[in-house]
Formats: structure tokens, sequence, C-alpha cells
């Protein structure tokens, strides 16, 4: 047996091969992605008249607020921050909806490993942005008009300051071993070496 | 409405024509029957996803093994990060007979998939396309590197297949 017949022999095998996978029923798995679909639509769609919410009353309040300039840059952070959280999210999740038409492995590793520093990049400036606000729970404290707003401002701002560190740091540790899954991929896949490692530990 | 009465119908043709290759391809990657059954659903699902998008620019059958392939690098990825204690055959699990016996594969095929599963996850990818009849070409476009490439890692991997094959 010549060497293609021995590969036309293992192509007919593999073939008429049906290994046990049950197909799952067609119809209710489109049914259930439209109703996830529509989901995800909701959730967006609220988010973003939430922000525009956020938007208009942060606009109805600016001439009192910009009288105190530490609440200004505070209250331009918060809605910066709240701003660029919901356009990741919604980008994230619209591209999960759609999937990558036409594209090869080696483009679809890349472009894994351009939003995994994207990523890292985003957790580097909301780790650097939380350094810069450190002082703001000890400002809102001195401000504050009474003992109970100093508090309550004390505790809120400490504990906005503590989650964004928080979602940082993990945010960061996901998107490094995200990166070195991709680059393992890559030299497995298709020999290719890792890509150049910049930005995947200095963050 | 009518529009997606006519994506689902079409939804419904693909996976009745390439269901089989997709369960076949899936199997390669993935020996536990129920992560298995989980990836031909994310899978399907991708299919589903990306049909719209099919402007005929390869054949059909290319661009769903382009849509599983990514869908199983993923799968890859996953089973890194968040790696299953439990690695083993079914069929070795619970003493009882395995899905692939269920489901009536004959010795040959078993072995073949066997011997699949054993290489090395870069040379298994290529065997499994060239095993569905994609030519050079089409491979070194679903995966990104060159005609030649694909020659030379396809014949390192065909020998390594032999060898598994040799062996059992």
């Amino acid at each position: 047996m010549t060497e293609q017949d021995e590969w036309a022999s293992l192509q007919d095998t593999w073939g008429e091969s049906r290994p046990a996978s049950t197909v799952p029923d067609v119809g209710l798995m489109i049914a259930r992605a439209r109703r996830e679909r529509r989901l995800t639509v909701l959730v967006l769609l609220g988010e973003w008249a939430m922000m525009v919410v956020a938007a208009v009353l942060v606009a109805g309040r600016w001439q009192r607020v910009a009288t105190s300039g530490y609440e200004t840059l505070w209250l331009v952070f918060q809605t910066l921050l709240m701003g660029v959280i919901i356009v990741v999210y919604t980008w994230t999740r619209l591209a999960a909806l759609h999937e990558p038409a036409g594209t090869n492995l080696r483009d679809w590793l890349a472009l894994r490993r351009r939003r995994a520093r994207l990523g890292l990049r985003l957790a580097c400036v909301t780790r650097w942005t939380t350094v810069a606000l450190l002082p703001a729970p000890l400002i809102v404290l001195a401000m504050a008009r009474s003992t109970q707003a100093g508090i309550t401002g004390l505790v809120t701002t400490t504990l906005v300051l503590a989650g964004g560190w928080w979602w940082a740091q993990r945010k960061r540790a996901r998107m490094n071993a995200e990166i070195a899954e991709v680059d393992a991929l890559a030299l497995e896949w298709l020999d290719e070496p890792p890509g150049p490692s910049d930005q995947t530990s200095t963050a | 409405m009518k529009m997606r009465e006519a994506q689902d119908a079409t939804f419904a043709r693909v996976v009745a024509e390439h269901g089989p290759m997709l369960a076949r391809f899936a199997a390669s990657f993935e020996r536990n029957r129920h992560a298995r059954e989980d990836l031909v659903q994310d899978i399907l699902l991708g299919v589903w996803q990306a049909l719209p998008a099919f402007r005929g620019d390869a054949s059909l059958k290319t661009y769903i093994l382009g849509v599983a392939h990514r869908r199983c690098a993923s799968h890859v990825m996953r089973e890194v990060a968040q790696p299953r204690h439990e690695e083993l055959d079914d069929e070795w699990v619970d003493g009882q007979p395995g899905p692939e016996a269920l489901a009536g594969l004959n010795q040959q095929q078993t072995r073949l998939l066997s011997a699949l599963r054993d290489l090395p996850v870069g040379q298994r990818q290529l065997v499994v396309l060239a095993l569905e009849g994609l030519h050079y070409d089409e491979i070194a476009d679903l995966l990104g590197i060159t005609v030649g490439n694909v020659g030379v890692r396809l014949n390192r991997a065909r020998a390594a297949l032999k060898e598994q094959l040799e062996e059992r």
C-alpha cells in the first residue's frame, strides 16, 4: 500500500466516523441565542440610559458643583470613569455577539493579544488614577458640612478607590494570563514565537 | 420575519450537512463526552453567528471549519487556564462503554481518533483539517501560514500519526 493509499484509507475511516456528540436541538438553540442577544441589547440600553441620566444630573448641578474645585474634579473623574467602563463593556458585549468572519487563526490570535493589551493599559490607567486620587477620602472628610456627611463621604470614596484598585489588579493578572496563553497557543499551533512582551508585565 | 426564517432554514441545512464533520472536529479536541457536547454547541452557536457574514470567498465548508477551529482554540485556551481534574475517557471513568463504542465507531475509527488525540495539538489540527479534505492552500488560509509551511508541518504530523497508529 502506498503512502497515498494509506492516507486515502485514513480519510475514508475518518469521514465515515460519527463520534458521539448529541447535536443539540437547533431550533431550541437558536431561540436561546436570540433571547440572550435580546437580553444583552436590553442591558446595554439600560446602562446607556443610566449614563444619560447621570450626565443630565451632572449638567443640572454643574453651577453648584463648579464652585468647589475638588468636587468638580471628583465628579468629572467619576463621569469619565463611568463613560470608559460603559464604552468598554458595550464594545466587549457587542463583539461577543458576532463571530469574526474570515479571520484566520494567526489574525484571531493577534486580535486576542491586542485586546488583552488594551485591557492591560486600562488596568494601568485605573491603578495610576487611583494612586493620584488617594487623598480624595481625606479631602472629602475635611470639606464635609457635617460629621455624618464626612464619614459617609470618606467611606464611599475609600470603597470606590479600593474597588478600582482591586479591579485593576485582577484585570492585570487576567490579561497577563491571557497574553501568556495566546503566546503559548501561537507557539504550539503556528510555531510562532511569542510577540513583543513589552506590555505584558509593566502595566 | 421572512429573513429570519430563511436564516434558520439555512442554518438547519448547514447543521444537517456539516454536523457530523463538526462533531468529528470537536471529538479530536475533547475526549470527555459532556465537555464535547458543550464544545459542539459552542461551535454551532459560532456558526449561527457567522453565517450572515458568509460572502462565498471560500467554500462554506472551509468557512465553517474556520469557525470551528477558532472555537476549539478558545476551548484549548480555557482548558489551559482552568484544567479539569478528570482527563480520562468516560469509558475508563465509569467502566461503561464509552461514547465512541456507543456511537458504533468501529475499531479502526476508534484507533484513529485515539491516535489523533495523542498528537500534539499543533499537529493534530493540521491532520484533522487534511483528513476533512481541505487542500494545502485552504489550510494555509485558515491558519494564516504559508502553503510551504503547511506542507512541511503536515508531513511531520502525518509521520507522527503513522507512528501513533503503529503503536496501537
